[in-house]
């Protein structure tokens, strides 16, 4: 009898043991992971002068250059214009420093065809020329890496963070179509010379399923960022994930932007140093669709019931990006019914209110779609978006346009 | 440190083992075997998930499908295997039905919430300690004092955890899987339909 007691009280320590350990196992950073976002996050095209400058200086860009790109311009021009691949879809913009702008999208024979892959390519803006997209992902080296059986891939994301390293997020999958995708990363430390092997996140209790993503993160200060991903099996929602660098791997954890249905690809933008602003893609139902929009105010972690905006969404991508002064420019699709117009619009100081600036596209039967919109610490804006699904098209425009083109528009 | 893909291969592994004892037991009782027969069929069976059939094993297809199993499956097949191999039973019946019920209510909640059924995030609460790691500290606790063999499974589940045997940082990815949550539910579906039975032959009789 006191010898079973004993035993008892022996399980019941070593138990205690194992939860003393366990809630130091936990990763404790709660206060690294609830980061504050950069204001503006300078590598991903936000905000206001000073954080910019200095991240300019940091990574090279003169006073001269800086005065040099000062000028009114608006050029446009196909990232792959000699692509031997029918189908282009899906591109994401990246700047890279030292004048380098780097730009993935996945091609192949058609949209979720096995023959899809990865490409990348560079553009230099001394030159104004994209380097020829090259593979950095094909279902079989991402299988390989893996070692699981990737059917296809797709929805690349790159960035880099304030580390200098080059993130490539890209999703996978085994069976089934986008809602059967998982989440996976790879990074570059040699501006996309080389990169790390494949590593998937699991991030869903139920087979890991359908966790995609399309639109940058917003980094956190401490090096870690937060990003905006969604998922479509059965019901569609927005999701944030949080991701944390920790050498090769990482540590991340995911919530849910809400608990309202039929919202898709969240575009993320810091506003100040607590609130996140969130514009989503309307996947609901209805005939006239608009962009949905909700609000942090605690750097991400919970967020307000979505609201339409007065943007129109034919259930498309779209992306965002603040301005100098603090306004937020979105590229979009501004239709309800389809995805031949691309316009860029911008909002002053968030109060709902959105002035058009320019139609990127307007061609009635071709399709503009998923924009992937930064803005460069030499205060240039650089677009990326799938031209007729054949193509992916690259825009670029100055500060001193954008301003004019407001100033002749008021 | 454990490299990510070892658990996941290693539960595939067993995965494909089982399915063999359980098939081979049907035919003749494996505890009957001789010892070194036992250890060559177990051997032999898991080796054979490893290797490629046109050009995939079966453990990267299993691990492909689902990209981790839980501590659970684990536990639920390793005492499936010693049942079969050495007739040795590790959980009362009475266990094995508490346990499998843990799970489906613990599946039901979990997937229903993560694919929008219920506007709730259960699933984020596996990232932090509380308050899943005090409902596994209480469900430890009484099985202690109740001298159920349950409590071992708990605690397999937080050793686990803190060897970081998943590559996953939510804790509900070591308590269950939809694997294990389909096993379960037929445990419990043949528990019921037993039951109805023999309440039917004794009402008849």
């Amino acid at each position: 009898m006191r010898f079973k007691l004993t035993v008892k009280i022996v399980t019941v320590l070593f138990v205690s043991f194992l939860y003393w350990i366990s809630a130091y196992s936990i990763p404790q950073e709660e206060g690294r992971l609830v980061g504050i976002p950069s204001i503006p996050p300078p590598l991903m095209g936000g905000g206001e002068g000073e954080g910019q400058k200095g991240e300019g200086e940091q990574k090279g860009f003169s006073d001269e250059k800086a005065r040099y790109n000062n000028v009114d311009f608006y050029k446009e021009g196909l990232v792959n214009p000699g692509s031997k691949v029918p189908s282009s879809h899906v591109s994401s913009i990246a700047w890279l420093g030292e004048g380098k702008i780097a730009c993935v999208w996945y091609g192949g024979s058609r949209e979720g065809a096995m023959d899809v892959k990865i490409y990348f390519s560079l553009f230099d803006e001394n030159t104004g020329v994209w380097s020829e997209g090259n593979v950095i992902v094909s279902r079989e080296s991402s299988s390989d890496e893996l070692g699981r059986y990737v059917r296809k891939v797709g929805n690349p994301v790159i960035f880099s963070d304030s580390s200098d390293r080059l993130w490539l997020f890209y999703v996978t999958i085994t069976v089934g179509g986008w809602s059967g995708s998982s989440l996976n990363y790879k990074i570059s430390y040699d501006h996309g010379k080389t990169w790390t092997p494949s590593k998937k996140l699991l991030l869903s209790p139920f087979f890991n399923l359908s966790n995609l993503v399309k639109n940058k993160p917003m980094l956190l200060d401490g090096g870690g960022f937060l990003l905006p991903i969604y998922h479509e099996f059965i019901n569609k929602y927005p999701e944030m994930l949080m991701v944390i660098p920790d050498g090769d791997a990482v540590q991340y954890k995911k919530w849910r932007i809400g608990f309202k249905k039929g919202l898709l690809q969240p575009s993320i933008l810091a506003l100040d140093e607590k609130r996140v602003v969130a514009y989503f893609r309307n996947a609901g139902k209805g005939n006239k669709k608009y962009v949905m929009e909700s609000i942090s105010n605690d750097a991400g972690m919970t967020w307000s019931e979505p609201l339409p905006t007065t943007l129109p969404n034919p259930n498309s991508g779209l992306d965002v990006v603040s301005t100098p002064e603090g306004s937020v420019l979105v590229a979009l699709n501004d239709s309800f019914k389809d995805r031949s117009r691309l316009a860029l619009y911008l909002s002053k100081d968030n109060d709902r209110e959105w002035i058009k600036i320019k139609d990127l596209e307007d061609t009635p039967g071709m399709e503009f779609s998923y924009p992937s919109i930064i803005r460069t610490p030499d205060n240039t804006y650089h677009i990326s978006y799938t031209y007729n699904r054949s193509n992916i098209k690259h825009v670029t425009f100055s500060d001193i346009w954008l301003l004019e083109k407001l100033k002749n528009d008021s | 440190m454990i490299p990510d893909d070892f658990f996941p291969y290693l539960s595939a592994a067993l995965i494909v083992a089982s399915l063999f004892s359980i098939i081979a037991n049907r035919i003749y009782p494996i505890f009957r075997w001789a010892p070194q027969y036992k250890l060559l069929f177990l051997i032999a069976s898991s080796l054979l998930a490893l290797i490629p059939f046109g050009g995939i094993s079966a453990a990267r297809m299993l691990v492909s499908f689902n990209y981790s199993y839980s501590m659970g499956l684990i536990i639920i097949l390793l005492v499936t295997v010693i049942k079969i191999f050495f007739n040795v039973l590790l959980f009362s019946h009475q266990d094995s039905l508490y346990l499998s019920i843990f799970n489906i209510v613990l599946g039901i909640i979990l997937y229903t919430t993560s694919l929008g059924f219920i506007p709730y995030d259960i699933y984020y609460y596996g990232y932090n300690f509380w308050p899943l790691f005090f409902i596994i500290f209480v469900l430890i606790i009484i099985p202690v004092f109740a001298g159920s063999r349950l409590q071992w499974v708990f605690i397999a589940y937080i050793l686990g955890w803190n060897l970081k045997l998943i590559p996953s940082p939510n804790f509900f990815d070591y308590l269950i899987d939809p694997l294990l949550f389909f096993i379960s539910t037929g445990i419990v579906v043949s528990h019921m339909i037993k039951s109805a039975r023999t309440t039917g032959i004794n009402g008849g009789t």
